[in-house]
């Protein structure tokens, strides 16, 4: 008896220690059917499996064209009377979010394919990308090992269910039917799909943007300054180049000189202070400027070539260290 | 982090799932059945029908029917007073009736040698191929009524219980009523999805108290 209290002790207390303050998503309101951390992958956190189906006339969809975008998954069967009473709720779900980037795409299990077409054609929503997983192989890798154990067949696990994935792939909320609060109008998901797009995790995509913001220039002595643009995304942090700890990667610019052009130290902004539970650490944030003072021709080349080496993080999540390589024109 | 008042809550139904796997020798439920918190002995027997859902519900009078099972034997309600009666409400296109069935059987099978117990299953409103999967899935020892307009089920089917879906005979599949020798419905749940109890330990509770019932009278 004691081997089935492993796995749901060891969740509460992984649940509990997570987010002190909020409940596990399975015990608040709408949410039971939430995909718990003992039934395995994929679940929250992890990439949605990829995916290539048939569309209906005749052309191949394909999951990563989802990319970029919020995606509503929802899997369905005509026969099932609760994914029925929701099919409607969908369009209307696809139809009101639409303006807000958000894609519903609708994937129907293992149903012959003249049934299912007739039954997309009175019901499904022309706003919803339909789809038909003939053999359940697509649904099969959606399926948890160990949700509905008693079910054989395993893409009969996801009937019904409901997944938030988001513009890079990652699975946000996964939702299996609880027929004990059955609500076919997808209430609950679209209260957690506000709030996803209400606060989006930060994209990893121009975490760091650089350009030349100014250039000043003392010609009778031919020294001058360059004034770098480093913009940090917001959400993020960059370590600043006298870091708090030893540890941290201090963010460093180089510039690329020539026999005609010699750079001297960059000099750095202020660091912002970013509070971390008992610490502070030295970062940058938002829009800063190193300067960086020259001696000889900088117009002599048009383009100005460097690195800036920098390790981000966002509050909940850090980033390799990069060197990321620039080009910039000369104002 | 972990506050002693949530935690106790948290904890209760994983008490109450042990205690009760321990209550039902591991041989009369399935020892092959995977032991895991979201089906083999859900604390609550799945969703109980309430007088707020319509009739009928427990303490009600089951409504009678008379239906023919695979071997075209006609079954009447009404004639198995003095006996417990177990109606399972199945589809073959249903997961959970699926997920069911073998134990179903099992169920039925212990109960072979006990004339005091009916095990009974109501097929809803499927064609004669539905019908066929269902009856050729697991070898069954108990009657397979077939419901084939589901006139029967919809007698079942309170009409305030799941209320947007249309087809109201769909609302009973999966649905387990256990009825007393007078005839009331003493036990009546619909299929919990997240707490499902593929291996009917509730339902055998049901049975077991009323013959525990009975015998002490």
């Amino acid at each position: 008896m004691i081997r089935p209290w492993v796995a749901p002790l060891f969740a509460f207390v992984v649940a509990c220690g997570g987010g002190a303050k909020e409940a596990p998503l399975w015990e608040r309101a709408g949410l039971y059917g939430a995909v718990r951390p003992e039934m395995g992958s994929p679940q929250p956190g992890d990439a949605a499996p990829d995916f290539e189906l048939p569309t209906g006339d005749g052309g191949t969809f394909r999951s990563d064209s989802l990319r970029g975008s919020w995606v509503v998954l929802h899997f369905t069967a005509s026969w099932c009377p609760y994914c029925d009473a929701e099919v409607e709720h969908l369009g209307e779900l696809a139809t009101s979010y639409r303006s807000r980037g958000v894609r519903v795409v609708l994937i129907d299990l293992k149903e012959d394919e003249a049934r299912w077409t007739a039954y997309a054609a009175a019901h499904v929503s022309r706003e919803v990308v339909a789809l038909r997983d003939a053999t359940g192989d697509v649904a099969k890798r959606f399926a948890p090992p160990r949700a509905q154990p008693s079910f054989e067949d395993r893409a009969q696990v996801l009937l019904d269910a409901t997944l938030i994935v988001d513009p890079a792939g990652k699975i946000r909320l996964f939702l299996f039917p609880d027929s004990k609060h059955f609500d076919p109008s997808f209430a609950a998901v679209r209260a957690e799909l506000d709030r996803m797009l209400a606060s989006p995790e930060p994209s990893t995509a121009n975490v760091v943007t650089i350009d030349a913001r100014s250039i000043a220039r003392d010609a009778s002595t031919a020294r001058g300054e360059i004034a770098i643009h480093v913009r940090v995304a917001p959400g993020y942090h960059v370590m600043s180049d006298r870091p708090s700890a030893p540890e941290y990667i201090a963010t460093h610019l180089a510039l690329d000189g020539t026999s005609a052009l010699t750079w001297g130290a960059p000099k750095y902004p202020q660091p912002v202070p970013f509070e971390l539970a008992d610490k502070s650490i030295a970062t940058f944030q938002g829009d800063t400027e190193v300067r960086v003072p020259y001696e000889g021709a900088p117009e002599a080349r048009r383009t100005i070539r460097g690195t800036l080496r920098y390790q981000a993080c966002t509050r909940t999540r850090c980033l390799f260290p990069v060197t990321q390589a620039f080009a910039l024109d000369v104002p | 982090m972990i506050q002693p008042r949530t935690l106790s809550v948290a904890l209760l139904p994983l008490i109450l799932a042990c205690a009760g796997g321990a209550v039902v020798p591991p041989a009369q439920v399935g020892g092959a059945a995977a032991s895991s918190p979201f089906d083999s002995t859900p604390s609550e027997p799945s969703i109980s029908v309430t007088e707020d859902m319509g009739s009928p519900h427990v303490g009600e009078l089951a409504p009678d029917f008379e239906l023919a099972d695979q071997t075209g034997a006609k079954v009447k309600l009404s004639s198995l007073r003095g006996k417990v009666v177990m109606l399972a409400f199945v589809t073959s296109w249903c997961p959970f009736s699926e997920a069911e069935e073998p134990n179903l059987a099992r169920l039925a099978a212990d109960y072979a040698n006990d004339d005091r117990v009916r095990i009974v299953a109501i097929d809803i409103k499927e064609n004669d191929e539905g019908y066929g999967t269902y009856l050729g899935r697991t070898k069954l020892p108990f009657p397979v009524l077939h419901d084939t307009t589901g006139s029967v089920t919809a007698s079942f089917t309170p009409a305030h219980a799941q209320p947007t879906i249309k087809d109201r005979t769909t609302v009973l599949v999966t649905s387990n009523a256990v009825i007393d020798a007078e005839g009331k419905v003493r036990f009546f749940t619909m299929v919990d999805t997240v707490h499902f109890d593929s291996r009917l330990v509730h339902a055998r509770r049901a049975i077991d108290g009323l013959l525990a019932r009975t015998a002490s009278k």
